[in-house]
């Protein structure tokens, strides 16, 4: 059986991606704000970088934005769509998330997990051939029939954005997903993510990762938006200093000209 | 085998990958085995035991009692088969297959490998209704229905410490049912120790150890229709219970209702449990272990372990049960002391040969 052909992702063109529109949203845990009136925007099928310190906001504003955290005020449109007016089925269907070190002590196979996308959508025969050909786009096809428990960190990272693909989201929401991936992985994973033309919003801590992949970055300090804008815009060393509290020196990456930041303590 | 420097050539591009375990079939094998094995298991344990009784004989007295056929079967035979030991061996797997599907569907929503059917108070709520019939002669009420009340209570409480702004969450769940178990506990043992004389302790040690011994046709039937509809609706609901084994908020993000889907699903499994606990007291071992047995051979996905683990737990529960009355014949072990002895080493065996619950 080949399923080296199948289309992976149905194939989404900018122009048909939608736009992520997130209007004034907070959401606060045990009466404290965590995240404090965010408004942002990701143009279709591009990707957009969350930067911040620890604890800034990063995750909880993934959350609310997936819809697992409820929030407190302002709204998330999908093309214009209200995610958090919708079933949750039908939003699972549109939005994909890849948290941040998510395991199980449930005996699966890797195939098993990347199955696991399709939950969301009505069952169908063709669903283990996508899960193939997602595990095959990420490197991972020759592992389907691993045990989950013997893959390494970067492995299931692999796995869990392969199971995110499956989902046929139109919109990728991605918790630090360059964790525990290699340099070569780490590279590899962006490239991949942005050539799959989906709307992309993903919190990074590697600053020159997103200055290198992103088309737009947002830095979030104290749950609000500290600076926000391309990355040459926002990543200069006065942002740098005040959200993160270190220096920074900027340069322009020979080959792309994309900039490159160096840091000593202030 | 000589060893050369020739490294295994590379794959060439495009070739087929690995076989991945092709579960689809591989597990309607075993569902077909095992509905044999329990078919044969239910025939052979009730000829078991004094009156040499004959397979067939069971199968003569079915079908005379369902008037499809009329057999020379003598009075007191059909009478072994059908009032005695049938209800009993029926009742048997009916427990057995739903104390294995309560197990693992309660691990799965708690995403505890050592979650059992018990774990939200249940056996010792039902055990201080049972105990109190025993002991304190409340016997208008019946042992069966004693014990169900006791479980419910348990199950209400337990939710009402775990409840928190309408969420269940797992750690809190548990906690919640541990608390509530040691207190029942403490009023079984006050009772008992406060009340009991010489002969009702024996008596309430076999219920409390788990019992078979007077199971009737109408426990067979509430057992039965119990973990037939609730396992139904168990297995229809088995992509959802896939989808918690990467914990509540990956399920979310798959589009799962985590919390509905949590306080529904564990009232259907205490419902059950309690069902099973009222006709046969706590019997232990089979809701913990057994799905972990079936786990290991195909994998963990409730569609394949669901039935599985109902067949399984079925065939166990009927043997531990034929050994738990035949081995001193013409005393009776508690089942419950049988299941363990049975199923502990037989497990460590698995443990042993395969990986488990890393």
């Amino acid at each position: 059986m080949t399923v080296l052909d199948t289309p992976v992702v149905r194939p989404l063109l900018a122009s048909d991606a939608p736009p992520l529109e997130v209007a004034d949203v907070s959401w606060s845990a045990d009466g404290r704000l965590i995240v404090d009136g965010i408004r942002l925007s990701v143009a279709p099928g591009t990707m957009t970088g969350l930067l911040g310190p620890n604890g800034s906001g990063k995750s909880s504003l993934l959350r609310t934005v997936a819809g697992t955290y409820r929030p407190d005020g302002g709204r998330v449109l999908l093309g214009g769509s209200d995610l958090g007016a919708m079933r949750r089925r039908d939003r699972a269907r549109r939005v994909a998330v890849v948290e941040q070190e998510s395991t199980t002590d449930v005996p699966l196979q890797v195939l098993d997990v990347v199955l696991l996308g399709r939950t969301p959508h009505r069952a169908a025969a063709s669903d283990e051939a996508l899960a193939l050909a997602s595990l095959e786009t990420v490197g991972m096809r020759d592992l389907a029939g691993r045990d989950w428990h013997t893959l390494s960190g970067g492995e299931r990272q692999r796995v869990h954005l392969a199971r995110a693909i499956t989902q046929q989201p139109e919109l990728l929401l991605l918790d630090e997903p360059t964790n525990h991936l290699d340099i070569h992985y780490q590279l590899a994973l962006l490239t991949f993510v942005r050539s799959l033309g989906v709307t992309t919003l993903a919190a990074l801590h590697d600053l020159n990762l997103a200055a290198a992949y992103c088309d737009q970055v947002v830095v979030l300090a104290g749950g609000r938006v500290a600076a926000a804008g391309a990355p040459s815009d926002v990543l200069v060393p006065d942002v740098v200093r005040s959200v993160f509290g270190v220096d920074a020196d900027v340069h322009l990456h020979p080959r792309t000209g994309r900039p490159v930041l160096t840091f000593s303590p202030l | 085998m000589t060893t050369t420097a020739a490294a295994p050539a590379p794959a060439p591009a495009g070739a087929p990958a690995p076989a991945v375990r092709r579960s689809g079939a591989r597990t309607t094998a075993w569902i077909a085995v095992m509905a044999v094995v329990l078919a044969a298991s239910v025939t052979l344990a009730v000829t078991i035991g004094s009156a040499d009784l004959h397979p067939l004989d069971v199968w003569r007295s079915i079908g005379d009692h369902l008037g499809l056929s009329s057999s020379s079967l003598s009075q007191l035979r059909d009478g072994i088969v059908w009032e005695l030991r049938l209800p009993r061996v029926l009742t048997a797997a009916a427990v057995g297959a739903a104390l294995a599907v309560c197990g693992a569907v309660m691990q799965t929503l708690t995403r505890n490998p050592l979650a059992d059917p018990y774990l939200l108070g249940l056996s010792s709520g039902a055990s201080v209704g049972a105990v109190a019939v025993l002991i304190l002669g409340i016997g208008w009420l019946g042992l069966p229905v004693a014990a169900f009340a006791g479980a419910l209570l348990a199950l209400l409480v337990t939710f009402a410490l775990a409840n928190r702004r309408g969420e269940l969450a797992p750690t809190r769940t548990v906690l919640a049912g541990l608390a509530v178990s040691y207190l029942c506990s403490a009023a079984t043992s006050f009772i008992i120790f406060w009340s009991a004389t010489g002969d009702s302790y024996r008596e309430i040690l076999s219920w409390l150890l788990g019992s078979l011994g007077a199971a009737s046709w109408t426990d067979a039937g509430i057992v039965w229709v119990a973990v037939v509809v609730v396992g139904a609706v168990l297995v229809s609901r088995a992509r959802t219970l896939d989808a918690f084994a990467f914990g509540d908020s990956t399920a979310s993000t798959l589009g799962i209702n985590v919390n509905a889907t949590r306080w529904t699903l564990l009232t259907l499994v205490a419902l059950l449990t309690g069902a099973a606990v009222a006709v046969s007291g706590a019997i232990g071992f089979v809701g913990l272990m057994l799905p972990h047995a079936v786990r290991f051979v195909v994998g963990s996905g409730h569609r394949r372990v669901l039935p599985l683990a109902a067949l399984t737990g079925a065939s166990f529960m009927i043997w531990a049960d034929t050994l738990a009355r035949t081995l001193f014949d013409p005393r009776e072990l508690p089942v419950g002391v049988v299941t363990a002895f049975l199923g502990a080493p037989a497990f460590a065996v698995l443990l042993r040969r395969r990986r488990v619950g890393r």
